[in-house]
């Protein structure tokens, strides 16, 4: 087993008599994509800052890389929603500077970074001529550009594009996969949190309220079987006993299953049973569903 | 990171100096001998030396303030940015961080105070002839100065970089509290103007930073200059790393490890 790539135990913070985060534990593993939703001022930057070690937590304790995939680079890359740069330079000017810091990547592996992100290495538009998606694009190249083992995004998705959005999506999803990166990002758009996201933790008040895992939460949901006739309800019923699922029948043709294994599984085994069906409907609580009946109602 | 118009900025002042220099004494045409243009002792007569080190004065004044206001701004203008952040997770340590930036700070404002001065002296050297030397017309050190000009001109520029290096101290120092790069930058300039009432009430010379900076007083040396300036600088910038250094002296209750 992989060994955590984060770890996070007890981690607070106290600003004045307030705590902005009370009680953190939270470990993320190499490739995994872990999210961070809850309303504003729930402790989502601060848990942040404080695992980039911009800030020093109240108590508790924090391990995180010291070191990235590069020998002598950082360990982790943060792109934060302001995406700070000298609006007088270049984009690739001021990631040049910023690479200077540890000088551990050529010139080409920055302007590589600014082309992952879509943006022109070539150009020598200054930044404060950037609208604010490109800044963003160019925080996250930023990020990336020394091939960090922990990537932190704060609202990553801010002031982008649809079509900005999907590709910056594939291209988390990527950096995680092929190099092992684990992401951590906050951000309030919850369906992008849930198409990118391994884990979610949804947090309130500074305290993680509950760990949504998007796989295994959604592979032991109910599904709703609907079938082309009567015929094949009595075909599925007599199938669903024979493999001991617990289901409830909803109309003539439709019954709810609280299956026991992934669905592309089920149909299989449905099809060769020779039962037609017509539809099949996953009823996951969704992402925003969780949100709004745990952080918004709080129950 | 320095704006353009900082840089701007810093060179019409350079060329105010040069101006001085160049329209106070004449029409810019070198003299020859002595006693065609009023001297500034009545005795003697212009040289490049007397060009300098009197009429370009209010420059070296401003100089030192102006810079510290460019330079020492500059961690009020990354932590207002936020730009500080990127350059922080890098070097993954508040303190080195900090000391980096303070080196670099100090390194700009002596290297661009002493450099400015070089300049203008090479400008007046240019302009008009060098000798012979009047020891009158400076204020302290004056056997040395008959002795060795030059290496007097060279301290004069380490003095005054020590100076700049000291206003961009007290300017990084407020930048701890303050994130407003302008009203971090404005505090070389009321330190320099309140530093009037500790004076006058105490007489003390390390506390004359006008003195310090014009270096018109005749009781100071190179010695005490270099006293009171590194005093500043070790208050200032040693400030500066405790306060920016420990963040968790302001926000921890508990120790936290990391």
């Amino acid at each position: 087993m992989n060994k955590a790539m984060v770890t996070a135990k007890n981690v607070g913070k106290v600003y004045g008599e307030h705590w902005a985060l009370k009680d953190v534990s939270l470990e993320i593993m190499p490739s995994e994509i872990v999210g961070f939703v809850g309303p504003n001022g729930s402790g989502k930057t601060t848990l942040i800052k404080i695992l980039a070690g911009l800030i020093t937590p109240t108590e508790g304790t924090i391990n995180v890389p010291k070191e990235g995939l590069i020998p002598g680079s950082a360990g982790i890359g943060l792109a934060m929603e302001s995406a700070p740069f000298a609006a007088h330079l270049s984009g690739y000017k001021n990631l040049e500077l910023l690479a200077y810091i540890k000088n551990v990547i050529s010139t080409n592996e920055i302007k590589q970074a600014i082309q992952i992100v879509g943006l022109n290495p070539g150009s020598g538009k200054k930044v404060g001529h950037y609208s604010f998606g490109m800044r963003q694009r160019l925080a996250l190249a930023q990020a990336i550009m020394e091939r960090p083992r922990l990537l932190l995004l704060d609202e990553p998705t801010n002031g982008l594009d649809a079509q900005a959005i999907i590709e910056l999506r594939d291209t988390l999803k990527s950096l995680a996969k092929e190099n092992g990166i684990a992401i951590f990002l906050a951000s309030h758009l919850l369906t992008e949190v849930e198409n990118v996201c391994d884990r979610v933790l949804m947090v309130k008040q500074g305290k993680i309220k509950k760990t949504f895992n998007i796989k295994s939460d959604n592979e032991r949901v109910p599904v709703i079987v609907q079938t082309t006739d009567a015929s094949d309800i009595e075909k599925l019923l007599i199938w669903l006993k024979a493999h001991g699922q617990t289901y409830q029948v909803i109309k003539a043709n439709e019954v709810s299953i609280d299956i026991n294994m992934p669905v592309p599984k089920l149909v299989n085994s449905l099809v060769q049973a020779n039962i037609n069906i017509e539809g099949i409907i996953k009823k996951a609580p969704t992402l925003e569903e969780e949100f709004i009946s745990l952080l918004i109602k709080g129950e | 990171m320095t704006r353009p118009i900082y840089l701007i900025a810093f060179t019409v002042l350079i060329l105010f100096g040069m101006g001085l220099i160049y329209f106070t004494i004449g029409d810019g045409v070198p003299i020859d001998g002595p006693g065609k243009l009023a001297a500034p002792d009545e005795s003697g007569y212009w040289t490049a030396w007397s060009a300098l080190l009197t009429v370009a004065l209010p420059v070296f004044l401003l100089i030192p303030v102006f810079i510290g206001f460019i330079a020492g701004a500059s961690l009020a203008e990354d932590r207002h940015s936020g730009y500080w952040q990127f350059a922080l997770i890098r070097v993954n340590s508040r303190l080195k961080w900090v000391f980096g930036k303070i080196v670099g700070i100090f390194a700009a404002s002596f290297a661009g105070s002493s450099l400015s001065f070089l300049l203008l002296a090479v400008f007046s050297f240019l302009l008009y002839p060098s000798a012979p030397l009047d020891a009158g017309i400076v204020r302290f050190n004056q056997e040395f100065f008959s002795t060795n000009p030059y290496l007097y001109l060279g301290l004069v520029a380490v003095m005054l970089g020590l100076g700049a290096g000291t206003m961009a101290g007290v300017a990084c120092l407020a930048s701890i509290w303050i994130k407003n790069p302008y009203a971090v930058g404005a505090f070389p300039i009321a330190f320099l103007l309140f530093s009037i009432v500790p004076y006058s009430l105490t007489r003390l010379q390390i506390l004359d930073l006008f003195s310090l900076l014009s270096l018109q007083r005749t009781g100071l040396s190179f010695e005490n200059i270099t006293f009171s300036w590194l005093t500043y600088l070790m208050v200032c910038y040693g400030g500066t790393i405790i306060f920016f250094g420990r963040e968790s002296i302001f926000n921890n209750k508990k120790g936290a490890s990391r």
